[in-house]
């Protein structure tokens, strides 16, 4: 069986959220996608990403099918389901995003994706976090670019705009510390085409603000570890603050855009005895470098369809097929007439099951006038076992709080 | 000592000017800070340390000594007022300047008549009085010749120069005042003769009164057109289709904390509102249903098609953002139902609650009442012969018709 669970160190707890209305989600696989296990893979990283609000740990079995998970998500709060599948025939693999408890579902095609380990491996200087980092404590920021407005935007785009918007807890202005955003997934639709590409990077900042000749001859004097670089060559101090390149090589994290920095004032952040000792200088404004590295996973994807319930239900959108009005009025004839041969089949049943009951109680009956005629007690295990056959009954009361959108 | 009359004062006024460079000014002029000073000596703060010795240092500068109130001479308050003073008049001068002055302007004023006439005449007005007064100092300073000439003006010329200044005077006075007379009578301000102009207190009052209620009436006016413009922001989006911004990049959801949200194109802020019925109230949400569905109904076919694409994204919309819509009559009906059996329970429950109050109530009275009934009977009995009181506690329940009756449990 699976280890209890530790109880979590100081650092490892999740912030404590005030909100109750964050987003929450889970990242599942269904059908033949056990088969493939870069796919399962995929799920994992694509938990990773989603974090801290996820089942991170979540542990699917085959027998698991998609409807235990929906009823798991109104006592869970969850909001949202994500699954990933693989068509059997075709092999094309799919995403899709269910928002809880009654939909709408959209459904991508994944062309292409990444994994983490892919990603890790084509980085010369690849950031190494684990999946219990404090990067991932805070919800990424989420970048969306190639949108239209949602203003003049087509209701597909709206509701697509919309579902990324809501897998995050919103920014609140004036409570979010600007440190707290270690990550940025960004989400970019090609205009043309309409594939959806999804990237996930890490927020790195550096400070800049000193030359950097000038930053290897400090170190040489503070730090131990650190050598005076060759001054042999060099005829004029003049010559180590102009050519920023003569002392050894520039490195891949050399700041080229100016753009990127940043200016930060760091008295807030600083502890109180460094506040102290930059007392002479009272300048805590630095410039810093923002870079962004790659954390994985990638992919591309594009938008087939929106149903308008949780994975079933009317096909508000859909890519490749358009249906004619009459095509779409004998699609829901079919569909009322397998309803009501469902609720037919439904009632026989539960007639069938009253019919038995009913048999059962009346030979309880006879036997109990029968045992009385004789003057002798009930034997009791008979009773039992017929009491528990009676709790076995369902009732439709006690699942309602299951599928009841309206209940309190 | 034959020398000319300048060369004469040239050397007084050296030997003058060398006896000032010697007397401290604080002596000479009359200092009108003294007497504050003495007031504000004990309120005198400590200098800081560095003024200290910038004043000490400021010492040795001969500019400070001049600048200096209290270590300056005489000499050196007379340069600095010559300084800091405008240009003394030498008065024949003047006169001649704003004489040359005024022929340019005149010539300039030829080619365009109607400029400013009142402006000019008051210059000319203010020029006048110039000769007049420097005449009497110029007769002080002259020395031989001079003065037969001032003699030669005589009084009558005077008295005549000075009637002509207030004939010209009260010409100007008489101008303003029709002037002002007749804008008077343009705005028609009250006790003028213009047509309209009110005569009576009565008449301003109301004109007062029509006027405010004009402010008022612009002011709401402004006001509901901000109105309508919030609420053109408000609606959602779907009217205003022929705006395009392109706002490419969009970010996470921006909320603030008083629940004011951030449109994802970073253009406007907008309150979420609460339309419609409460959550709880089924009741008005049925009711609510049943109107739109007439509504729709009196719709023709297209309209209602359109009605029904844009419901079904709505709701999906929704969905997404996690808010309920309650459009479901079935389910709508079904929770109305829960809700009123529930609501039938626990009154029920209530009322028997309150039963059983008074039944037991009443049960202790009499039950009371029948002691002390019994205890009077008593008095006089011996102890044996006695009826024992009763005992009574917990509490008496309604009884069930039909259930409860003579038949006891065993």
């Amino acid at each position: 069986m699976a280890n209890k669970a530790a109880p979590l160190k100081k650092d490892q707890q999740p912030v404590e959220e005030e909100d109750v209305n964050v987003p929450k989600s889970m990242i599942i696989r269904v059908g033949s996608s056990f088969h493939n296990p870069s796919l399962q893979q995929l799920s994992l990283d694509l938990r990773v990403l989603m974090q801290p609000h996820t089942a991170i740990n979540l542990r699917e079995r085959r027998k698991n099918c998609l409807k235990d998970y929906v009823v798991m998500c109104g006592p869970l709060g969850v909001t949202q389901l994500m699954t990933l599948s693989q068509n059997e025939k075709t092999a094309n693999c799919h995403l899709r995003l269910a928002s809880m408890s009654k939909g709408p579902t959209t459904t991508y095609r994944i062309k292409e994706y990444s994994l983490v380990k892919d990603i890790v491996k084509t980085l010369k200087h690849p950031k190494m976090v684990g999946k219990s980092s404090t990067i991932f404590q805070r919800p990424p920021l989420l970048v969306m670019n190639g949108f239209a407005n949602p203003k003049v935007a087509e209701p597909h785009e709206k509701v697509m705009i919309t579902q990324f918007q809501n897998m995050f807890p919103p920014i609140m202005p004036e409570k979010i510390n600007v440190d707290s955003i270690r990550r940025v997934l960004m989400i970019n639709k090609d205009k043309e085409t309409g594939e959806i590409n999804l990237r996930h990077y890490a927020i790195d900042t550096k400070v800049v603000d000193v030359n950097k000749n000038l930053k290897k001859i400090l170190n040489a004097k503070i730090k131990k570890n650190k050598k005076m670089p060759n001054l042999g060559n060099i005829k004029d101090i003049s010559e180590i603050l102009e050519d920023s390149h003569h002392l050894g090589y520039t490195s891949e994290s050399e700041v080229e855009d100016e753009e990127s920095l940043v200016q930060v004032d760091e008295t807030e952040s600083l502890t109180k005895a460094k506040v102290i000792k930059n007392e002479g200088g009272a300048n805590n404004i630095r410039k810093k470098a923002i870079k962004l590295v790659e954390l994985g996973p990638r992919l591309r994807m594009e938008l087939v369809k929106i149903e308008a319930g949780v994975c079933d239900g009317e096909v508000l959108y859909h890519r490749y097929v358009k249906k004619s009005d009459s095509e779409i009025i004998q699609q829901k004839k079919r569909l009322s007439q397998k309803e009501s041969e469902k609720a037919k089949r439904r009632k026989i049943q539960k007639e069938n099951v009253d019919k038995k009951l009913a048999k059962k109680q009346e030979r309880r009956k006879r036997q109990k006038e029968k045992y009385e005629a004789n003057g002798s007690a009930v034997p009791e295990n008979d009773n039992s076992a017929d009491e528990s056959d009676e709790e076995v009954d369902l009732r439709p009361e006690d699942y309602e709080n299951d599928s009841d959108l309206y209940s309190e | 000592m034959s020398n000319s009359l300048e060369e004469r004062l040239k050397s007084h006024a050296s030997s003058f000017d060398g006896l000032l460079s010697l007397i401290p000014a604080k002596y000479y002029y009359e200092d009108s800070n003294k007497s504050n000073e003495i007031r504000e000596q004990g309120k005198q703060k400590k200098k800081p340390i560095s003024e200290v010795r910038q004043d000490k240092k400021k010492k040795l500068d001969p500019a400070f000594h001049s600048e200096n109130v209290e270590t300056a001479t005489v000499k050196d308050v007379m340069r600095n007022r010559e300084k800091a003073g405008k240009g003394a008049v030498i008065p024949g001068n003047k006169k001649i300047q704003v004489d040359a002055q005024d022929t340019s302007e005149t010539d300039e004023k030829d080619n365009d008549n109607n400029h400013n006439i009142l402006d000019a005449e008051l210059e000319k007005d203010r020029e006048v009085p110039a000769p007049l007064k420097t005449q009497e100092p110029a007769t002080i300073f002259d020395d031989e010749g001079n003065e037969i000439k001032s003699k030669e003006m005589s009084s009558e010329e005077i008295a005549q120069q000075k009637a002509m200044k207030e004939k010209r005077l009260s010409e100007l006075r008489n101008k303003l005042t029709a002037k002002i007379n007749n804008m008077r009578e343009k705005r028609k301000a009250p006790g003028t003769n213009a047509k309209g102009a009110p005569m009576s207190r009565e008449q301003i009052l109301a004109e007062r009164k029509r006027k405010d209620e004009l402010k008022k009436k612009r002011q709401q006016q402004q006001k509901e057109k901000e109105k309508e413009k919030e609420k053109e922001e408000d609606s959602d989006s779907d009217d205003d289709d022929e705006e395009k911004i392109d706002a490419d990049v969009m970010f996470n959801n921006i909320k603030f904390t008083d629940g004011e949200k951030v449109s994802s194109d970073l253009s406007s802020l907008r309150k979420v509102k609460k339309k419609g019925p409460s959550h709880g109230d089924f009741k008005a949400h049925l009711q609510l249903l049943e109107r739109q569905k007439e509504k729709f109904s009196k719709l023709d076919k297209e309209q209602q098609a359109q009605i029904q694409e844009k419901a079904r994204w709505n709701k999906a919309l929704a969905g997404i953002e996690g808010k309920k819509i309650k459009d479901d009559e079935k389910l709508l009906k079904k929770s109305l139902k829960r809700k009123e059996v529930k609501k039938r329970k626990s009154e029920k429950e209530w009322k028997d609650r309150k039963e059983t109050i008074e039944i037991t109530q009443k049960a202790r009275q009499d039950k009371r009442e029948e002691n002390l009934r019994l205890r009077k009977e008593n008095k006089g009995k011996k102890r044996k012969d006695q009826t024992r009181l009763k005992k009574f506690s917990g509490i008496v329940k309604p009884t069930r018709a039909g259930f409860e009756g003579k038949h006891k449990r065993k």
